[in-house]
């Protein structure tokens, strides 16, 4: 029961991406493509749940004055073994994803959970933790990656979805419009939920 | 503090040794997969080749498939948002183009990132050749390039590169290259990955006198090629010559002709030919060259994309 | 001068052109969180640009040094972030020694930097891009340069915010967002500036 809530409350409650707004730099720069949206987030999530999982199983060994040190080393090894899997076994995405796949060392989201979450609890809860955070945020970068997708290409996963008649907003898949599209979105969640309103 | 030293260390040397194991079981695929990649790549433009080899000649690398006279080459220069890289198939032997393929490049998703498009790579396929001229209308003339609507400079550019790569393949198999016309670097030439100033593919603006036996129009542009490449002041004057007979036109047109000057990528300097009096040196593609040479020069410089 | 020309454009097109955080989408986090006020922002992006520039020289020389020298390329990121975290640690150990008022003025922000992904970024950029030793640091302090733009920018349009009705659920980051892409926009006016 205690899993699934600490699940939920990363899939929803505490979304990295809609609600405390952190692992902003790939959310806006990789996701012109659902596809990369999707590959992006879990690798993301990976990385999370391999760390969270080591974290908390050594988390008695380690000094509490090198803990940050010692964590980002630990990060930063996770996430070098993804990206070269990546760069082996999906060459085209781990191109298009290129400086992001090393930049989830610096990701908020993994520090930030590895220090608030895994170094104070237990492995099934870190677990949970991880798949719930790593989960929110493959969803938000899926579907905020979709709608990039959809609305600048007329196409999702590369499939075509809009026909012709439709005039591509080229916009979408630029800067401006990963700005745009995501601040529209937060907007949008905060409304839905209303929580936004102060 | 010993502890934490030490506990760091332990850390670094897991590290260290985790990633060398991940290091050499994916390295050979990964080399593997490119080396993949690669050769479908270099298929896709030689249509009659299904297997290649690499050679250097003068420095460039090229790609000569096995069917006789095939030869591929990786070739980039400026575009407007940052480099453009393709890979031209051709034969040297033949003055043939058989096709153009687009690597990689950034230039503005919806405008200039349809040079990736199957309809700009039409303009590519099967083409004699000559110097090839942008047109922002349907193309009548194997030697003209329809521009993409709305980025003429980005079309302009692949052209440019096009016609070095074409150049430096005819030098690298000991012919004269074709003297060509191209497109001053007026916008956006500046490299968006690596920022640096783009002196390449530069392409300067040559035009010994497209001098044909046939042709009346002497198109004489004088070649300034500033060595930094950083202004090209090309195209300053415009002769055209309308005196039917064409041996008229031929003291008037000795131009240095520096074609395809240098390549970034390559880093290969071709300077071919020193003063070339007379327009003799597109002997070969004579007919085909003398009726676009009324289009290029106007409508090439055009300031902004979009 | 072929050269300076050369560092002069690469700053340019660095600062304008592939401006790190509104093109490259490297730094968006103090993008957000520190630019309420045009002070503060400018403290955060000279911060910033100090450490950008040292990371810069940093880089190229363990790059060169170390890393290909030894054929370690695979700890590179390893390398990188662990070099970042100890040089900021210096930096704010240096400045509090050295200046009090710097420190006064910077300090607060320091520590944000290090997981600030721009600086990360910039390594892994110089070292993929081959850059050499001046253009390593050109670049390092051009895209600090370019990022304190950015942000003193966006916190002068949200000083003038505070006066705007802006709808309850877009109050915060969602318009930040927004006001963010339309400047985006106008940053790619900048792409086709500079003519060679």
């Amino acid at each position: 029961m205690k899993f699934w809530k600490i699940f939920k409350n990363g899939l929803f409650d505490e979304n990295p991406t809609f609600r405390i707004v952190i692992g902003m730099c790939p959310t806006l720069a990789i996701t012109n493509a659902a596809i990369n949206g999707l590959v992006m987030g879990l690798a993301t999530a990976f990385v999370l749940l391999t760390t969270e999982i080591i974290i908390s199983l050594v988390k008695k060994l380690i000094p509490e004055n090198v803990r940050i040190p010692s964590y980002v080393l630990i990060i930063a090894t996770m996430v070098t073994t993804v990206d070269y899997f990546l760069k082996a076994f999906l060459p085209g995405i781990a191109s298009a994803l290129s400086l992001f796949i090393p930049l989830i060392v610096v990701n908020c989201i993994i520090l930030g959970r590895a220090e608030a979450f895994a170094s104070r609890n237990s492995v099934v809860d870190s677990i949970a933790d991880a798949l719930g955070m790593g989960l929110g945020f493959t969803g938000a970068l899926l579907l905020l990656s979709s709608i990039r997708e959809i609305l600048g290409s007329g196409t999702i996963f590369g499939f075509e979805v809009l026909g012709n008649w439709y005039p591509r907003m080229s916009i979408m898949t630029m800067p401006a419009g990963a700005f745009i599209s995501l601040g529209i979105l937060i907007g949008l969640v905060n409304l839905v939920s209303r929580k936004g309103v102060k | 503090m010993k502890k934490s030293i030490l506990t760091l260390a332990i850390l670094g040397v897991i590290s260290a040794l985790l990633l060398s194991f991940v290091y050499q079981v994916t390295t050979p695929i990964i080399a593997e997969r490119q080396e993949e990649d690669k050769k479908v790549i270099i298929l896709t433009v030689l249509p009659e080749s299904d297997n290649y080899k690499r050679v250097e000649k003068n420095g460039i690398v090229l790609y000569e498939g096995n069917k006789e006279g095939e030869v591929a080459m990786i070739a980039s220069g400026p575009g407007f948002g940052g480099t453009i890289e393709l890979i031209v198939g051709a034969n040297p032997f033949q003055r043939k183009l058989y096709a153009v393929k687009v690597l990689s490049h950034s230039e503005t998703p919806g405008l200039g990132s349809h040079i990736t498009g199957e309809e700009f790579a039409k303009n590519f396929i099967d083409k004699p050749f000559g110097d090839y001229q942008v047109v922002k209308r349907t193309a009548v003339d194997p030697l003209e390039v329809e521009a993409i609507t709305g980025a003429t400079v980005s079309s302009e550019m692949v052209v440019n590169i096009v016609k070095n790569a074409m150049n430096q393949m005819l030098v690298a198999y000991g012919f004269d290259p074709i003297s060509v016309t191209s497109a001053p670097i007026t916008t956006g030439a500046t490299d968006a990955s690596t920022g640096a100033s783009v002196t390449t593919g530069a392409t300067d603006t040559t035009t010994s006198a497209t001098d044909t036996s046939t042709s009346a129009t002497d198109t004489t542009t004088s070649a300034t090629d500033t060595a930094t490449g950083a202004t090209d002041t090309a195209t300053s004057a415009t002769v055209t010559d309308t005196t039917s007979t064409a041996t008229v036109t031929d003291t008037a047109s000795s131009a240095t002709v520096t074609t395809g000057a240098t390549d970034a990528a390559t880093g290969a300097t071709v300077t071919t030919g020193a003063t070339e009096t007379t327009g003799v040196t597109d002997t070969n593609t004579s007919a085909t060259a003398s009726t676009t040479t009324d289009t290029d020069t106007g409508a090439t410089s055009v300031g902004g994309e979009g | 001068m072929e050269q300076f020309t050369h560092i002069l454009l690469l700053f340019a097109s660095t600062v304008l052109i592939n401006n790190f955080i509104l093109v490259r989408f490297l730094g968006i986090c103090p993008f957000l969180g520190v630019s309420n006020q045009i002070g503060t922002a400018f403290s955060m992006g000279l911060a910033t640009t100090f450490v950008m520039t040292l990371t810069g020289m940093a880089s190229w020389l363990i790059n060169t040094f170390i890393l290909e020298k030894f054929g370690l390329q695979f700890l590179e990121t390893v390398t990188f972030i662990l070099v970042i975290a100890a040089l900021v640690q210096f930096v704010e150990m240096f400045i509090k020694k050295t200046s009090p008022a710097l420190y006064k003025a910077l300090g607060i922000y320091l520590p944000l930097i290090t997981t600030n992904c721009a600086i990360l970024g910039l390594a892994l950029i110089i070292t993929a891009e081959g850059y050499s030793f001046i253009e390593s640091v050109v670049f390092g302090f051009a895209a600090g340069v370019g990022f304190t733009l950015a942000i003193v920018l966006m916190a002068g349009l949200r000083e003038n915010l505070e006066f705007a009705d802006v709808p309850g659920p877009l109050k915060g980051v969602p318009i930040t967002l927004i006001i963010a892409g339309i400047m985006a926009l106008a940053f790619m006016g900048f792409s086709g500036l500079i003519a060679m």
